[in-house]
């Protein structure tokens, strides 16, 4: 049935519009993606507003793709320049900009581009089986056991994203209480909108991640000074790995892909533990540790591999539960979202077109990035070495059309600009803006499952722990707690022996 | 003995948990109600209980940690484009309705070139140009979005 599908999706994806939104997506991605600082997240805030006036499916595409670009473009200035795109390729740098200075930064480059498309592919082959299994699962679950999941993920991803958890809890309260602003989905009453019309339906999503991940990154690179990086040419001829180098890269691409994929099914920044956890395998397997740091092929392709991986199964519980795990997911969320494309177990039996078209175009977008990395590197490379000034206003005006077409409201611009100012001032002082973001797509699912459990149960949340999922996903959250304290009192012990 | 001096972060959390204060006593306004029948206050209190409570966290912890030196808050001598720069997108809200997408558009990404220090005329002017009719076709003409047409129908 899902090979049916599959062929279905790919023939939904063969027009002219789908086609022309993979590879405007996936090029525009990877585009934006080689800035150096700008990570996924903000490329895909600056690229959705591109989408608003798009079909669903297309625009759902073009999206696709640019996550992706936005992951391969990373992975180009750590390697050439030494400056990653994105956290996620911080740990390329080590090995990849050393294979540069021993004149392999082509090999690398390559190298690195077929090992991500290797496991791109692994994971969304893993996507396309365990999502609907996973979703099928999914809908025997009633709101105890949906609160319980989403308490239990909230737990593993502030113990795992943020640097203070105090912090990450702030701020993903605070995303919360922004979820609750307008009329209240249960009885119509207006909650915290102090008879401002245009709060009563709420504060939308978009405008808001575009402000705290797209406007901050522009203004923190506006307030910055531009210092134009040194661009180590690479020709096509360069990018032939040497047999030897093909050889030592398959291992690396399995170990991460495998790597990668049961990380991203866990909350919070899987694509970065992925690459590190991948290097510090590839580190301890190896014949030659101490070589690593000095142009070893598999301190590249690993991580790279890890990191492609993490992307697709991070899908899984978007697709399956609706529920964003990171920040690029989240914002994935709020594009779907905005093509009325609403994730959950329910998307396999009420839109299995979309669904299967979004696989296809997975497939496909792995392949245009293939096709467009290898023979554009040159052009990408040098897109890093581009002035903000010819690309800041560009950008700008892009986030500020695109956030005013959602509702053709200039409301809606005032929270960007709002939200922009905000994320740049939290970041500037270590408050993780990522709980925020999930805190305003989680809130209305937390309040609307709290409810219904409280009701159902009478006023109390103890006979949750008579129902055996809910039960489950509890005595994981204590563990998890325990195992989160227990981390931080080893570290505070560490840090004082340290001072003394 | 330690001066008593709190850092900008400091406040930030104060701020933090008056917002969480001000927001529990509206959910209580707009009514708890029960466990077994809640009303439309009791999540936003919740939710407020859970800044109140982390702010006063983010609090004590500031308030035993050991003091640094105070960060300075962006680069010195560039604090000034930020404000001009959220100027600008301001700027783009209140002249768009008026002059149109085309020329509102093309008057803020000149000035938004300028501020980045884009040098001479020509460049930005260019850049201004393109990037106003550009964006123009792009939404208008292909995503078929509505913009606000100045007097000169663009």
């Amino acid at each position: 049935m899902g090979d049916h599908l599959l062929i279905q999706g790919f023939l939904n994806l063969l027009t002219v519009p789908n086609l022309t939104a993979c590879f405007v997506g996936s090029f525009l991605g990877t585009l934006v993606g080689v800035l150096p600082g700008v990570g996924p997240a903000a490329t895909m805030t600056f690229m959705l507003p591109l989408t608003v006036g798009l079909a669903p499916e297309t625009g759902l595409i073009m999206l696709t793709g640019v996550w992706f670009g936005a992951q391969y473009g990373g992975s180009t200035t750590s390697i050439l320049v030494n400056i990653p795109g994105e956290a996620a390729s911080v740990i390329s740098c080590i090995d990849g900009h050393a294979m540069t200075k021993n004149g392999r930064g082509g090999a690398a480059l390559a190298m690195s581009a077929v090992g991500s498309f290797i496991a791109g592919t692994i994971g969304i082959i893993g996507l396309q089986f365990f999502a609907p299994v996973l979703a099928s699962a999914a809908l025997s679950f009633g709101p105890a056991e949906y609160l319980a999941f989403l308490i239990f993920a909230f737990v593993l991803l502030l113990g795992l994203a943020a640097d203070s958890p105090a912090k990450g809890l702030l701020m993903f309260g605070l995303g919360m209480w922004i979820s609750i602003i307008g009329l209240s989905q249960m009885d119509g009453t207006a909650r915290f909108t102090y008879g401002v019309d245009d709060l009563m339906l709420g504060i939308d999503f978009v405008p808001l991640a575009v402000g705290l991940f797209g406007v901050s990154e522009i203004l923190v690179v506006g307030i910055g000074t531009f210092v134009p990086p040194v661009l180590s040419r690479v020709s096509l001829r360069d990018l032939y790995p040497t047999r030897e180098e093909v050889r030592r890269s398959v291992a690396p691409t399995l170990r991460g892909s495998i790597i990668g994929f049961f990380l991203g099914l866990l909350p919070g920044p899987a694509t970065i533990l992925s690459t590190f956890l991948s290097y510090t395998v590839e580190k301890r397997v190896s014949k030659t540790p101490e070589k690593f740091g000095t142009g070893m092929i598999e301190g590249v392709v690993g991580p790279e591999s890890a990191n492609n991986s993490a992307v697709m199964s991070s899908m899984i519980p978007l697709l399956c539960l609706g529920i964003p795990f990171a920040a690029p997911s989240a914002i994935m969320l709020a594009g779907l979202r905005m093509h009325n494309v609403y994730p959950g177990p329910l998307l396999f039996t009420d839109s299995p077109r979309i669904f299967w078209t979004f696989i296809a175009a997975m497939y496909l977008g792995n392949v245009v990035l293939l096709l467009l990395n290898l023979p554009l590197v040159g052009l990408f490379a040098k897109v890093a070495m581009l002035r903000p000034a010819l690309l800041l206003p560009v950008v700008s005006i892009i986030c500020l059309v695109g956030t005013y077409s959602l509702r053709n409201s200039m409301f809606d611009v005032w929270v960007m600009i709002g939200s922009g100012v905000a994320g740049l001032l939290l970041r500037h002082w270590n408050y993780p803006v990522a709980p925020l973001l999930i805190g305003v797509v989680l809130g209305p699912m937390v309040e609307n499952n709290l409810r219904k459990t409280l009701v159902m149960f009478d006023g109390s949340l103890l006979p949750m722990v008579q129902r055996p999922i809910a039960a489950g996903f509890i005595a994981a959250t204590i563990l998890a707690v325990a195992g989160l304290v227990w981390i931080g009192y080893r570290r505070n012990i560490g840090a004082r022996l340290a001072e003394q | 003995m330690r001066k008593a001096t709190l850092s900008i972060d400091g406040w930030l959390a104060i701020l933090f948990a008056a917002i969480g204060g001000l927001v529990m006593v509206q959910s209580i306004a707009l009514g708890i109600g029960s466990l077994s029948q809640p009303g439309a206050g009791l999540f936003p209190f919740f939710a407020a209980l859970t800044i109140l409570l982390s702010a006063l966290i983010v609090l004590g912890r500031i308030a035993v940690a050991t003091p640094s030196p105070p960060q300075p808050p962006f680069a010195a001598g560039r604090r000034w484009i930020l404000f001009f720069l959220v100027a600008v997108f301001a700027l783009w809200i209140l002249v768009m309705p008026i002059t149109g997408f085309v020329f509102g558009t093309f008057i803020c990404v000149l000035a938004f070139s300028k501020l980045l220090q884009l040098e001479g005329c020509v460049k930005p002017v260019l850049l201004a140009a393109a990037t106003s009719i550009g964006i123009y076709l792009l939404f208008n003409q292909l995503l078929q979005l509505d913009l606000p047409a100045g007097p000169w129908g663009v």
